[in-house]
C-alpha cells in the first residue's frame, strides 16, 4: 500500500507522515497472504487525529490531543464473511488479525450465516483531501483559544453570572483502502465543532443550554456569520430564557419543528428504516414496501454525502469505508418510497447503483449501512406562514438524541420550545420529547418551509450496532406536523 | 507494569515534574444472527494515556497502541498540551500507593479467552427459539464478550494493574400480522460468568416472543397517568441519569441538584443506592480506580438520605477532600478520556415488593416493561426528563389491562426519587450496576 506524497503542511504530522515504511511492508505482507488464502478481501488502514479543548473561567479546563491508528481486514471465503481488526499496527498483531478474519470467514461458511457478499466491482482509484486553511487539529492552540475566549466573553457580556464553557472538538481521519479486485481509495475527511454551553443558576433550579457551529471546516469558517461572539451571545440569551421556561404540555399537539429537529425526524423516523441491512433482516417495517406511498407529494427525504453551508454545515463523506464514491439517495421521493441506502454488496443484490453508505466509524468496526446527511427537502412556506398555520400548538427547536424502534415507533428530543397560540409565540418551554410512529407521522406533515440548513457536531452523533457516536448531518426546513406526541410535565 | 513504569521514567527525562502512565488493552468478540444474516467479529483496542505535571500545569495525552513509540507519542502529546495548560493544577503529585491492595479482579477463564464456537452457539440457541415461532416477523440475537486490563504507574511510586471481563446476550423479536400492528420486545442479560448469560437462553427468547406477541393489540390512554411501575431495565436507565449528580465538583459548583444536601432526604426512604466496585453484584468491579486510588464500597443514598459525594483524585485535592476511589474514565475506549468523578457500579438495595405486588396495589398506573427508547431527554442539572416506552401496559384496579401504543414517560427525576412508592426485591445485573423494579408517583405517562 503506498502513501501519497506531500500532503498539506498543516496536516497533523501523524497523518502527513502516513504509515512508516515498516508498517507499509507489514501491510503488503498481509495483502499477499490474503491474496493467497481468501476468495476476496478488503484491507483498510487508518490514521486519525483528534483534538478537544475546553475553556471556561479564563482558563483551559482540558486539552486533549489523541491519535488513533488501526488496521481492518474483511475476508470472504466461500459464502462466509469474516472481519477482524486491531489498533495495534505491529507485525504480530496484523498477522493475527488476518488469521482471525480468515478463521471467522471459514466458520461463517460452515454456519451458513451469510452477509451481502463481495460482488465484482470496477478497479476504481479515489482520493480526497479537504480544503481547509487553518486545520483545527493542527493549528496553534493559541489560535483556537482566542476564538473560545471571544465566545466566553461575549456570553458573559450578556449575563456575567452565567456558568459558561466553550469547547472545540475536531478530528482529521485518513483511510487507505485496497481490495482484491484492484479498487483503492485514499481519503482524508475532517470535522470541527465550536460549542458554547451555559448554565443559568439564578433560579431555584439551574437551567443548562448550548449551541454550536460545525462542519468540514477550518478556524477561518468559524468567523462567518458573526463569529464566536455571535454564538456566545446567542447561548447566553438562550440560557436566560431557559431559566424561565415552563414544562412542555403532555399529549398530542400540533407541532412546528425547526431545522435541527426536522433533521432528526428525517434521520430517526425514516432514515434508519431505509438502511438496507435493517431492511434485509426484516427489522425495518419498510421491508417489502418499496414503491408504495407513505406521505403526501410534498414530502421527500434525501440522504447525501455532502450538504455545504456556512457557518454551519453537514458532514462530508465523499467515499465510504468500502471504497465506494458517495451519491445522493432519494429514499422518499414526493411521498413514495423509492430507494434504499446500501452496502456495496446489498446494492448489487438489489440491482441498485452503490450509494456510498457503507461507513465504519473506526478501524475496529466493519462497514454497516449508515446515514451521512439526511433531510426533508424544503417546501414553500416562510417561517412566519408556518407559525400562522400552526395556530395553537408548540414550536420545538434543537435536537438531542433519539431512537427508532423496529415497529416504526420513534422518540427524539427537542432542546427547547415555545407555546404558540393563534400563531403567536407565548412563553418558552423546557426540553421535551416528541415521539410517534413513522407511518402516522409522515401522513401528518402539513407543510415545509423554504429556508434550509443541515448541521452536524463532533459532540454526539448516531449510534448503531455498537458504532457510537458516528458524526452525521441532519437538518432541512421547518416542518409543520398536524399531530405528534409531546412529553413534558403538565397538560 | 514494567512498560508503564518505563513510560513514567521517559516522561521525567523529557521534562515532566510528575507523571502518570496508563496502558490499556481491550478485546471484544461479538456474534450476531438476524434471520439469514449473521456475523462474527473481533476487535482489539490497546491504548496509552499520559498525564503530566510541569510547573503546576496538568495535561493529558493519549495514543492508540502500547508499544514504546506509542507511549512516546502520548507523552509528547501531553508535553505539547502542558505548555498551554493553566498553572492551576490542584495537586503537586499523583496518588501514592495507599495501603495493601487485594489481588487483581478475578475473571472467569471462559471470558478471558472467549471461544468463537461458544458465542456462536449462544446466538444460535437464542435465534432458534425465535425462529420456531410462526408469528415472529423479525429477530436479532446477539452476544458480546468484553475483556480488558490496564497497568498504571506514576512518579509517586504507584505501580498496579487490574483486569475486567463481562458478557451480554440479547434477543429482540417482533411479532404481529403482516401489514398490521407489530410490536418488538427485547430481553437482555449481563454478567461476569458464562452462566450469568447463558443460563436459560430458550426461556429468554420465549419471553421476548411472548412479550412482543402480547403487545400487538395496543390501545391509547384516555388521559395521562401519573404513576409508573418500571421493570429493572427501565429503572436502571433512570437511575443512571442521576449518577453524575453525586460528583463532588458538580455539587461544589452548584451544578448538581444534590449540592448542599448531605444528610437530607433526596429520595424516598425505601431507596438505598450504593456504589459497589468490589465484589458482586453488578459488573463493574475494580480494586483501584483509574488513578490508582483503592476503590471502596460505599452508600450514596441510604434510606433516602444523601450520604455524600464521590471524588476523583484531582477534584479531591482541589476541594480539600479525601479521594473516594471514584476517579474513573469513560466506559468505552477508557484510555481516551480523563479520570473524572464517576460512580462505578451503581446498585439498588433490594426492597420488599415483587413486581406482581406492585401491580396488584396500583389503582391506575402504567407498567413499563423492558427498557425505554434511545437516549434520554435529560436536563441533568434540573432533572427534567422525557423518554418513550414501546412496551407499556395500562394497569387498573390492580390488574394489567391492555398494552399501550408508544407511551411518553416524562417528569422530573429528582422529584421522582422522592416519590418512589416501592422498591422491588429481585435485583437484575447491568453493565454498570444492578437495579430492581421501581414504582414511582408523579411521573406522567401519555399516549
Amino acid at each position: 500500500m503506498s502513501v501519497p506524497s506531500d500532503p498539506s503542511p498543516q496536516e497533523p504530522r501523524h497523518i502527513r507522515d502516513g504509515w512508516g515504511e515498516e508498517t507499509q511492508a507489514w501491510l503488503e505482507d498481509a495483502r499477499t497472504e490474503l491474496e493467497a488464502r481468501a476468495d476476496r478481501f478488503e484491507l483498510r488502514a487508518e490514521l486519525e487525529e483528534h483534538r478537544n479543548i475546553s475553556w471556561g473561567e479564563d482558563a483551559i479546563r482540558s486539552l486533549r490531543q489523541n491519535r488513533l491508528a488501526g488496521v481492518a481486514v474483511r475476508v470472504w471465503w466461500g459464502d462466509g464473511e469474516g472481519f477482524a481488526s486491531t489498533h495495534d499496527p505491529t507485525r504480530p498483531a496484523i498477522k493475527s488479525t488476518v488469521r482471525s478474519a480468515m478463521e471467522i470467514a471459514e466458520q461463517a461458511a460452515r454456519r451458513e450465516a451469510a452477509g451481502f457478499g463481495c460482488p465484482p466491482r470496477p478497479a476504481t482509484t479515489l482520493r480526497y483531501e479537504p480544503e481547509i486553511e487553518q486545520d483545527p487539529v493542527a493549528a496553534p492552540v493559541d489560535d483556537v483559544l482566542a476564538q473560545l475566549e471571544r465566545a466566553e466573553a461575549s456570553a458573559l457580556e450578556v449575563d456575567p453570572d452565567l456558568y459558561v464553557r466553550c469547547g472545540l472538538g475536531a478530528w482529521r481521519r485518513r483511510v487507505a483502502y485496497v481490495d482484491s479486485q484492484g479498487a483503492s481509495a485514499d481519503t482524508t475527511t475532517a470535522l470541527a465543532t465550536l460549542l458554547v454551553m451555559a448554565v443559568d443558576r439564578s433560579g431555584s433550579t439551574p437551567a443548562e443550554t448550548g449551541e454550536s457551529m460545525a462542519g468540514e471546516r477550518g478556524l477561518e469558517h468559524f468567523e462567518i456569520g458573526g463569529g464566536p461572539e455571535a454564538l456566545g451571545a446567542q447561548v447566553a440569551r438562550m440560557a436566560n430564557e431557559a431559566a424561565t421556561a415552563k414544562p412542555a404540555p403532555v399529549g398530542r399537539q400540533r407541532v412546528l419543528c425547526d431545522n435541527e429537529l426536522s433533521g432528526v425526524l428525517a434521520h430517526e423516523s425514516f432514515g434508519h428504516l431505509a438502511e438496507y441491512d435493517l431492511v434485509a433482516s426484516r427489522w425495518s417495517r419498510l421491508a417489502g414496501h418499496r414503491g408504495e406511498r407513505f406521505a403526501s407529494p410534498d414530502v421527500s427525504v434525501v440522504d447525501a454525502p455532502r450538504v455545504p453551508g456556512a457557518p454551519r454545515s453537514g458532514v462530508h463523506i465523499p467515499v465510504d469505508e468500502e471504497g465506494v464514491e458517495g451519491r445522493a439517495v432519494r429514499m422518499l421521493d414526493r411521498g413514495e418510497l423509492t430507494e434504499w441506502m446500501h452496502l456495496r454488496g446489498s446494492a448489487v443484490a438489489e440491482g441498485d447503483e452503490p450509494t456510498g453508505n457503507g461507513r465504519a466509524m473506526h478501524a475496529r468496526h466493519r462497514p454497516i449501512v449508515r446515514m451521512r446527511n439526511t433531510y426533508f427537502e424544503p417546501g414553500d412556506l416562510s417561517k412566519e406562514e408556518a407559525l400562522e398555520e400552526l395556530g395553537d400548538g408548540v414550536y420545538l427547536l434543537g435536537a438531542r438524541g433519539g431512537a427508532p424502534a423496529s415497529d416504526g415507533s420513534f422518540m427524539f428530543t427537542a432542546l427547547r420550545g415555545y407555546r404558540v397560540e393563534g400563531g403567536e409565540i407565548q412563553h418558552p418551554l423546557r426540553s421535551t420529547s416528541i415521539s410517534g410512529n413513522i407511518f402516522d407521522f409522515l401522513s401528518a406533515v402539513e407543510g415545509l418551509t423554504q429556508e434550509f440548513e443541515v448541521v452536524t457536531s463532533n459532540f454526539g452523533g448516531c449510534g448503531k450496532w455498537g458504532q457510537s457516536y458516528l458524526a452525521v448531518g441532519t437538518g432541512g426546513p421547518h416542518v409543520l406536523v398536524g399531530s405528534a406526541l409531546v412529553g413534558g410535565e403538565g397538560v | 507494569m514494567a512498560r508503564a513504569q518505563k513510560g513514567v521514567e521517559q516522561a521525567e527525562r523529557q521534562g515532566a515534574d510528575e507523571a502518570e502512565v496508563l496502558l490499556w488493552d481491550e478485546r471484544k468478540v461479538q456474534a450476531t444472527k438476524a434471520g439469514s444474516l449473521g456475523s462474527l467479529e473481533e476487535a482489539h483496542v490497546p491504548g496509552t494515556a499520559a498525564r503530566l505535571l510541569v510547573e503546576g500545569r496538568l495535561a493529558h495525552g493519549v495514543s492508540t497502541g502500547t508499544r514504546p513509540e506509542d507511549i512516546q507519542h502520548a507523552i509528547q502529546a501531553a508535553l505539547q498540551a502542558v505548555q498551554r495548560a493553566p498553572r492551576t493544577a490542584p495537586f503537586d503529585r499523583f496518588p501514592s500507593p495507599l495501603g495493601t491492595l487485594p489481588g487483581p479482579t478475578t475473571i472467569h477463564p471462559a471470558l478471558a479467552e472467549p471461544s468463537h464456537d461458544r458465542l456462536v452457539a449462544v446466538t444460535d440457541t437464542l435465534a432458534a427459539a425465535a425462529e420456531s415461532s410462526s408469528d415472529v416477523r423479525f429477530y436479532t440475537a446477539e452476544v458480546a464478550s468484553y475483556r480488558s486490563c490496564f497497568a498504571l504507574a506514576n512518579t509517586s511510586g504507584l505501580s498496579t494493574w487490574d483486569r475486567h471481563a463481562r458478557e451480554s446476550a440479547s434477543i429482540e423479536a417482533r411479532c404481529g400480522p403482516q401489514g398490521g400492528t407489530q410490536k418488538s420486545a427485547k430481553r437482555i442479560t449481563h454478567g461476569i460468568e458464562p452462566t450469568d448469560v447463558s443460563a436459560d437462553l430458550e426461556a429468554m427468547s420465549e419471553a421476548a416472543v411472548d412479550l412482543a406477541r402480547g403487545a400487538t393489540k395496543a390501545r391509547t390512554l384516555d388521559r395521562p397517568v401519573d404513576q409508573v411501575i418500571l421493570e429493572p431495565a427501565a429503572a436502571t436507565q433512570l437511575l443512571h441519569q442521576v449518577a453524575s449528580s453525586f460528583a463532588g465538583r458538580a455539587a461544589d459548583q452548584k451544578r448538581s441538584r444534590f449540592a448542599g444536601r448531605i444528610g437530607q432526604a433526596v429520595a424516598a426512604e425505601e431507596l438505598t443506592l450504593r456504589d459497589l466496585p468490589r465484589g458482586r453484584p453488578g459488573c463493574r468491579h475494580q480494586r483501584v480506580d483509574d488513578e490508582g486510588v483503592p476503590t471502596t464500597n460505599r452508600s450514596l443514598v441510604e434510606d433516602g438520605i444523601l450520604q455524600g459525594y464521590v471524588y476523583d483524585w484531582t477534584s479531591a485535592q482541589e476541594l480539600g477532600r479525601e479521594p473516594t476511589g471514584n476517579g474513573l474514565r469513560g466506559l468505552s475506549d477508557r484510555y481516551r478520556s480523563q479520570p473524572g468523578s464517576r460512580v462505578a457500579n451503581l446498585c439498588v438495595d433490594p426492597g420488599t415488593w415483587s413486581l406482581e405486588e406492585m401491580v396488584e396495589a396500583a389503582d391506575r398506573a402504567v407498567l413499563v416493561r423492558g427498557g425505554m427508547l434511545g437516549s434520554f431527554v435529560m436536563d441533568r442539572v434540573r432533572g427534567d426528563f422525557s423518554t418513550v416506552s414501546t412496551l407499556a401496559y395500562y394497569v387498573e384496579g390492580g390488574r394489567i389491562q391492555e398494552p399501550l401504543t408508544s407511551t411518553t414517560v416524562a417528569g422530573n427525576l429528582f422529584e421522582g426519587l422522592l416519590n418512589i412508592k416501592a422498591v422491588g426485591r429481585e435485583p437484575v445485573t447491568f453493565p454498570k450496576g444492578t437495579s430492581t423494579a421501581l414504582w414511582v408517583e408523579g411521573i406522567t405517562c401519555a399516549t
